[in-house]
């Protein structure tokens, strides 16, 4: 570290030297303050870039520079660098600095961590290296070669071989202009997090506003080599996603943006897209900034399907990214930190999710109704509804209802749990199989539905911390389609939980009735899911259809009019399955209804991809075509609680019941023909 | 499929084979114009078998490797000079620049003359020629380094020496390694011009005799010699080119 100060101010003297008057020592630096630049003018020629420029950067401040391309920006950090020299004026910087530029200008042939520790004479580098790039979430990646990684994870071996030099300043020149919009929105949220744990001061390079309003304390608007604006970002970030400050601020910079330039100001009308920090999910859930991150995430997750399918492995990542996006909580009420979001905008992020993974987008479904339940929110005690919430806002943390047996099969059909909550001094008792436990290998909480010893027995849902002792999961689940769900068999052997985690129980006789709303739920982002899988299968099938062009046709099938037709046909199918879960999804289907919308979906989703599956034969089957994996997904619609015999027999019911008083009444008949 | 398809793939040359030997076993094509097939690969066993063609080929082979040893060294030594200052480059860049455009092969008689007709002349030549190339893209390499990464580089606090050491010369390896390869070909093609001054041994005086006697089967055989040894020294680069460069994306296996 030594040598690395003593080569900075190396090169900040040369820098110095050039500087009229040269008052250029880092021990000037009042305490305090990390950047002091007065009077700096840097000349190209008879072009001034930066004229007389005077700024001061407080310790631990985090503050954008935000300027049109060529209005001096990245000049000036260049300076404070140490990089150019400028041509008059002072400037005062710490001894430990470190920058970040757009490019992340790895060495290519040196692998992740010797990257991150190029030019530091320190004892035991590789582990210094490896513990940055933990903070950086690239542990895993230490060994590889620049060339390997993506571009968010080059920016972050970037960022780690910044932060590892402890600097007091960290200049950032742009450092997220080159990725896509969801890498950069994860990027923000980890240079807030690293920014709060080791607190240097940032001088953050932009030309997005949205990015400085973001991020930064404090925005300067660079014109014409001055500092045009400084704008105090009246909020601590990251903030409310609706937070009247930021878009006031904003709009201040709009303004200073406009006033000052000839020609006109960028594009002001994109929202400003709040960091989704893990404790406030922060997207206005219908714009089309969030529209476009979904369909970044099922790109992404959609990377990884077949390999997870194959392997029948949990897809742990996509929770992962699922919580960085603060998406897990989405249906935690907004009062308990969570997203709050609507039925409809709830079966987007299912149905974006699915696209790419469906098995992800069941346990995640999961999730949403238990804190979407309204039934759960009334009956069960305050403290367990709000730590599950908290766990689930915090920690991304997942919660499912176990409540299938081997013995009893799913108790949608009647009958008592074998599992048995025994009432003891110090708590429950629980004992007994659960099979088809969705999640489990990620579940945090489960709610065990269960009977208990009493005389006369209670039955509902004891909840249970899945890492209580005495839980143990065989790995049973070995499905033809959902592979990735992880839904194994739990067994529970005498597994206590303290007397207030009976949630939801009640006399074994007394039904207790669903909450209708929901049914509601359940049936659209369960349709949702499907209804997705349906879709993927069609977009392959569209574009094979285009691409194949068999040697004797000389043309691709899609011009034939037999496979037009199934295109058209599955079209069709899933554009009423479009229809029925947008309109049930905005409540306009009665709650009573609300199955046999999943009856239709699914059985349409089905029956769509079973149509093209049927129609192009071979490659339908070859595994190493995605269609046979959307083929074995779908069908896994059919199991879903309440089944569809139940549906039909329940609505052939209530017809009869609604036909007519008396059924055998022949008058009526007679009267009406 | 693939197997099928090298199978296709021969067919052309074995066609060829085929009306070459049938051609020279019917007296159409003259054995003092070409050889048959079959004689050619007659003379190759009774050369190697005799130890004839490797002891020339080791004489050949101790002429290209002492060349490129020679300007191996000078070639790398002047380039970094060329590449790593303003005024090595002023020193170096416009000399090598004029002489790199002199036909070597033109400059046979005066090496003869100011050097004689030995051993000495005929390594010269090849080092002559073979420096350029190593010269040209080494000195290209380093001056094709981003400066982005050397400015990166000196922000994270390393010294001239250790930017020499984990920047330029990392950096400017892939061009050194093409200009080996060059090298390599142009030493080869060198061989075949020097062996014909006055070699008592070597394949270029194996082709001479040849030639005197009208033995073209010996002529054919050697060209296939110096083709493998072109291909072989080839091999030897790819694979520290593979070695070397690992970190390139299309050597990189995952």
């Amino acid at each position: 570290m030594q040598t690395l100060s003593h080569d900075l101010a190396r090169l900040r003297r040369q820098t110095a030297r050039a500087a009229q008057p040269a008052a250029f020592e880092p021990a000037q630096v009042p305490p305090g303050a990390a950047v002091r630049a007065s009077g700096v003018t840097k000349r190209f020629g008879a072009n001034v870039v930066l004229d007389d420029l005077h700024l001061e950067i407080r310790a631990g401040e985090f503050v954008a520079l935000l300027g049109r391309s060529g209005c001096g920006k990245t000049t000036l950090l260049r300076a404070l660098a140490g990089i150019d020299r400028v041509t008059s004026g002072t400037l005062q910087v710490p001894g430990a600095l470190a920058a970040a530029f757009q490019e992340p200008r790895l060495m290519p042939w040196k692998r992740a961590w010797r990257n991150v520790t190029l030019g530091l004479k320190i004892d035991a580098p590789r582990e210094r290296a490896r513990q940055a790039l933990a903070e950086v979430g690239l542990a895993h990646r230490e060994n590889a070669w620049p060339a390997t990684l993506s571009g968010g994870e080059a920016q972050r071996v970037a960022l780690a071989r910044a932060l590892v030099r402890e600097p007091q300043l960290l200049l950032l020149d742009e450092p997220f202009a080159a990725l896509d919009a969801l890498t950069r929105i994860r990027m923000h949220a980890l240079i807030l997090q690293l920014w709060q744990r080791h607190r240097p001061a940032v001088l953050l390079v932009t030309h997005d506003v949205d990015e400085a309003v973001l991020l930064a304390d404090r925005i300067l608007v660079l014109e014409a080599g001055r500092v045009a604006a400084d704008i105090a970002v009246d909020e601590p970030p990251p903030a409310a996603p609706s937070a009247p400050g930021s878009r006031a601020c904003a709009a201040a910079c709009s303004d200073c943006w406009a006033s000052s330039s000839t020609r006109g100001g960028p594009d002001m009308s994109t929202s400003v897209l709040r960091l989704p920090s893990v404790t406030a999910p922060a997207y206005d859930l219908d714009s089309l900034a969030f529209a476009a991150l979904l369909a970044d995430l099922s790109r992404e997750f959609g990377a990884g399907a077949a390999a997870h399918d194959r392997a029948g492995s949990f897809p742990h990542e996509n929770f992962d990214r699922l919580h960085e996006l603060g998406l897990v909580s989405l249906t935690v009420p907004r009062h308990l930190g969570g997203g709050g979001a609507t039925l409809a905008q709830a079966a987007r992020v299912v149905a974006a999710v699915a696209r790419g993974e469906p098995s992800t987008a069941l346990v995640l479904t999961m999730t949403y109704l238990h804190h979407a339940s309204s039934r759960n929110a009334a009956r069960w005690p305050r403290h367990l509804l709000e730590r599950v919430a908290t766990d689930t806002v915090r920690d991304g943390a997942l919660v499912n209802a176990l409540r299938v047996e081997p013995e009893l099969g799913t108790p949608a059909r009647g009958g008592l749990p074998a599992t048995t909550a025994r009432r003891t001094p110090e708590g429950w008792r629980i004992s007994g199989r659960k099979i088809y436990s969705t999640g489990i290998p990620r579940l945090t909480w489960l709610a065990v539905w269960a009977k208990s010893d009493d005389a006369e027995p209670l039955v509902g849902s004891w909840l249970v911390h899945r890492d209580t002792p005495g839980i143990h999961v065989v790995e049973t689940w070995d499905h033809l389609g959902m592979r990735a769900t992880g839904s194994h068999e739990v067994v529970f052997e005498d597994v206590l939980v303290p007397l207030d985690h009976a949630v939801d129980v009640g006399p074994a006789g007394a039904r207790a009735e669903l909450d209708p709303a929901l049914l509601l739920w359940m049936s659209v982002l369960l349709s949702a899911i499907y209804d997705a899988v349906a879709r993927s299968a069609r977009d392959w099938l569209a574009l094979w259809l285009r691409e194949r062009v068999p040697a004797n046709l000389g043309a691709p099938l899609s011009s034939l009019p037999r496979f037009q037709e199934l295109l058209g046909e599955i079209d069709t199918l899933l554009f009423s399955n479009r229809t029925l879960i947008e309109s049930a999804a905005a409540g306009r289907v009665d709650a009573a209804d609300a199955f046999r919308v999943k009856y239709l979906v699914t059985n349409q989703a089905i029956a769509a991809v079973q149509k093209a599956v049927e129609l192009i034969g071979n490659p339908a089957l070859a595994r190493n075509n995605p269609l046979e994996r959307h083929y074995r997904d779908v069908l896994c619609s059919r199991i879903h609680t309440p089944q569809n015999d139940t549906i039909l027999v329940n609505a052939g019911k209530a017809a009869f019941a609604a036909l007519a008083p008396q059924p055998h009444d022949t008058t009526t008949h007679a009267t009406s023909t | 499929m693939s197997a099928f398809d090298a199978g296709k793939r021969a067919i052309g040359p074995v066609v060829l084979l085929l009306a070459w030997e049938t051609a020279a076993q019917t007296g159409v094509l003259p054995a003092r114009i070409l050889a048959a097939p079959s004689q050619i690969f007659l003379t190759l066993g009774q050369m190697v078998a005799s130890g004839e063609i490797i002891g020339n080929m080791l004489v050949s082979l101790q002429r290209v490797a002492t060349g490129l040893a020679v300007s191996l060294t000078l070639g790398t030594a002047l380039a970094l000079a060329a590449g790593l200052s303003r005024r090595g480059e002023v020193a170096v860049d416009s000399t090598m620049q004029m002489a790199r455009t002199l036909p070597f092969l033109g400059l046979v008689p005066l090496f003869i003359l100011w050097f004689g007709i030995g051993e000495f002349t005929k390594i010269a030549l090849i080092a002559f020629a073979t420096t350029f190339p190593m010269y040209l893209t080494l000195y290209s390499g380093i001056r094709g380094i981003d400066s982005k990464l050397v400015e990166a580089a000196r922000l994270f606090g390393l010294s001239y020496p250790e930017l020499v050491a984990h920047v330029i010369l990392p950096g400017a390896l892939p061009s050194f390694l093409v200009g080996l390869r060059y090298s390599l070909g142009v030493g080869w093609l060198s061989l075949v011009a020097v062996e014909q001054i006055n070699a008592t041994a070597g394949l270029g005086y194996l082709i001479n005799n040849a030639r005197d006697f009208m033995r073209t089967d010996v002529i054919v055989v050697c060209l296939i010699v110096y083709s493998l040894l072109g291909l072989g020294t080839d091999l030897l680069v790819r694979a520290l080119e593979r070695h070397a460069l690992a970190w390139r994306p299309s050597f990189i296996k995952e």
